[in-house]
């Protein structure tokens, strides 16, 4: 099977020693710094060990060698997720059975240690040794924005996009919000299991099941629902102001479109609950829940129009990017701390001058890892800590 | 890969390991662990031991009143003279009786529903001791304690009980949060256990 057998062996559920943080570097920032980075049988990249300095660091390579991998496996350890898959299967190198990553922390006061193993099924997370119970317990340990050409599709794609986009951001700065999803999501499970055996058996001795589960996923809903209004309010002044740096143009909005309403989580619940009472029939003849926050959507305009609907490719690229800049900037905000920006590609899909201008909002203490087929112009753009050649799947310093 | 890390190739030690394994929280290295220990120990004290979990199968019944587990019926909480029949308390699990009684700071009765309501693993209210619970509210009660655990389930079971108790005129109480959430009555420690019970909220 592998060849390293620190990473197999973790994936077997034995614990190994591991050498402590090295917390002599990266104090000066007083930011979260990823110092390390260990990946074993992830995507192409067979093995490999990085030391990351705080500021700049650029990979370089050819398409499709593995650069993305690489952010995708720092963008896992911060949210036990790829932004590329639901399968963690996929990220397990081809041929092997288990994967394994690790990253060192060394924020403003304390060093961390988050480790995850995967084998197909199976997951293993760890922090500072201790295994993780829920997916929840890791967020918040590494923050991390993420910009990627697939952001495009939290402009123009699915409501599903951008209530990720948005879910994704608050678990990073509200501990117990993933939590809150999984039991929302279950509540909604349980209700809708009710809603079918109501219409198949037509009785109405179910109703006050229903009524018992109508009244959880209010409740869930409505503190969902509440924290992403609230994340939006936060986002509102941060994107305009990006977007302007950015563009220079039109002024863009962001709102939360949902047909519950409410400010408090307790004045949703009750606005979710009047809509599912409202409509029990059809989400009967339907056999699934058609109002709370797993419908809700946000709308983001350019002057009053649907950036979706009515923009240009190169208004919508900018707003991802604005909100990405904006997402980064309310992590560092409600965190205290920057988040690691993670930036792949989206920059070459800019114009010269508009590159110009990203490198100007984001500001010169955060950390950011940067793939670039060319680096030469970042060089230009901003002094860089580090560079790593990647090719195949092995990466080497450059 | 799990698999064959937990046989040793002795048939009577493999099949002894896998026993234990399906026991909570008991993985193939600890079940190894146990295994290897009883080996060691005095035929008479395995003995002992194994006669001692047969007879939790034998003699071992669930009381006929609260469905706790006792070896008369009705169990020694049902048949005290020193408890309050008037009161009951509504748990999921037998253990949490075990848990309420630690406290010490409970003297009514109880009630077990052996589940919670969870329509998606199939649990409705005919298949937990909810039909049993509300025919007992026929005769004098007083009060309904719901001590349900905290969790998606615990508390959709509580809030459907209350639905079903509150119209019968009997006064229902929910026990209150301060228990950790999502978590299992059963873990609670005392003090904890204690202050939920005394705060506990009318529904
Ligand atoms: N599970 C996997 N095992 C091995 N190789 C993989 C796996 N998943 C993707 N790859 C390979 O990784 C490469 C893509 O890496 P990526 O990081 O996206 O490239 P880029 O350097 O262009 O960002 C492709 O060659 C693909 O075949
Ligand atoms: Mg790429
Ligand atoms: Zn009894």
């Amino acid at each position: 099977m592998g060849r390293d057998t620190e990473g197999v062996e973790f994936a077997g559920v034995i614990s190994v020693t591991l050498a402590g943080p090295n917390s002599k570097k990266s104090l000066q920032f007083g930011v979260m710094i990823l110092t390390h980075l260990r990946l074993i049988h992830w995507r192409n990249i067979a093995s490999a060990a990085l030391e990351l300095r705080p500021g700049l660091t650029v990979f370089t390579g050819q398409n499709a060698q593995g650069k993305t991998n690489i952010l995708e496996g720092v963008h896992y350890l911060a949210t036990a997720s790829s932004h590329r898959t639901r399968r963690d299967q996929e990220l397990i190198q081809w041929g092997e059975s288990t994967a394994y990553i690790r990253g060192e922390i060394t924020g403003s006061t304390t060093s961390r240690l988050v480790e995850c193993g995967l084998e197909p099924g199976k997951r293993l997370l760890k922090r500072d040794g201790q295994p993780l119970a829920r997916v929840g317990d890791l967020y918040g340990t590494l923050c991390v924005a993420l910009f990627a050409p697939e952001d495009l599709e939290i402009i123009q794609g699915s409501p599903e996009h951008r209530r990720r986009f948005l879910d994704v951001t608050i678990a990073q700065m509200q501990a117990g919000y993933v939590r809150l999803l999984q039991q929302y999501r279950r509540a909604l499970r349980q209700r809708n299991r009710v809603l079918r055996s109501l219409k198949m058996n037509g009785s109405h001795s179910e109703i006050p099941q229903l009524e018992v589960w109508d009244r959880s996923v209010a409740n869930l809903g409505g503190q969902i629902a509440a924290a992403r209004r609230a994340a939006i309010g936060k986002l509102g002044p941060i994107l305009r102001e990006h977007y302007h740096g950015l563009a220079e143009q039109e002024s863009v909005e962001i709102g939360y479109e949902s047909r519950s309403e409410g400010v408090l989580p307790t004045e949703i619940a009750d606005s979710i609950l009047d809509l599912l009472r409202t409509h029990r029939h059809s989400d009967v003849e339907r056999g699934s829940t058609g109002y709370g926050p797993h419908r809700d959507d946000i709308t983001i305009t350019l002057d009053g129009r649907s950036v979706a609907v009515f923009g240009s490719q190169g208004q919508r690229r900018t707003s991802a990017l604005a909100l990405r800049l904006s997402e980064a900037q309310l992590l560092a905000e409600e965190c205290g701390e920057p988040p690691v920006l993670l930036v792949d590609d989206v920059i070459y899909e800019m114009d010269r001058e508009r590159r110009g201008r990203f490198w100007t909002r984001v500001p010169e203490n955060y950390q950011l890892l940067v793939t670039a087929t060319d680096h030469r112009e970042l060089a230009a753009a901003r002094e860089c800590g580090g560079m790593f050649h990647v090719e195949n799947g092995s990466i080497r310093p450059a | 890969m799990s698999g064959n890390r937990s046989t040793v190739g002795i048939p009577s030690v493999d099949r002894a390991v896998a026993e234990l394994c399906k026991l909570p929280g008991i993985g193939p290295r600890m079940a190894q662990r146990l295994v290897y220990h009883i080996l060691r120990r005095d035929r008479s004290e395995i003995e002992n031991l194994s006669r001692a979990l047969q007879d939790l199968h034998a003699k071992i019944r669930r009381c006929s009143i609260c469905g706790y587990f006792s070896e008369t019926d009705p169990c020694h909480i049902c048949s005290s003279d020193s408890r309050d029949h008037c009161v009951i308390c509504v748990v999921e699990q037998p253990q949490d009786v075990f848990a309420i009684e630690r406290t010490n700071d409970f003297h009514g009765v109880y009630h077990i529903l052996g589940g919670a309501l969870s329509p998606i693993d199939g649990i409705g209210p005919e298949e937990i001791r909810i039909r049993s619970l509300l025919e007992r509210l026929r005769g004098d009660i007083r009060e309904v304690i719901l001590a349900t655990n905290p969790t998606l389930e615990g508390d959709a079971t509580a809030l459907y009980l209350q639905n079903l108790i509150r119209p019968i005129g009997v006064r229902v109480s929910r026990i209150a949060r301060g228990l950790p959430t999502g978590g299992d009555l059963e873990f609670a420690d005392e003090t904890t256990l204690a202050a939920a019970l005394s705060l506990r909220t009318e529904m």
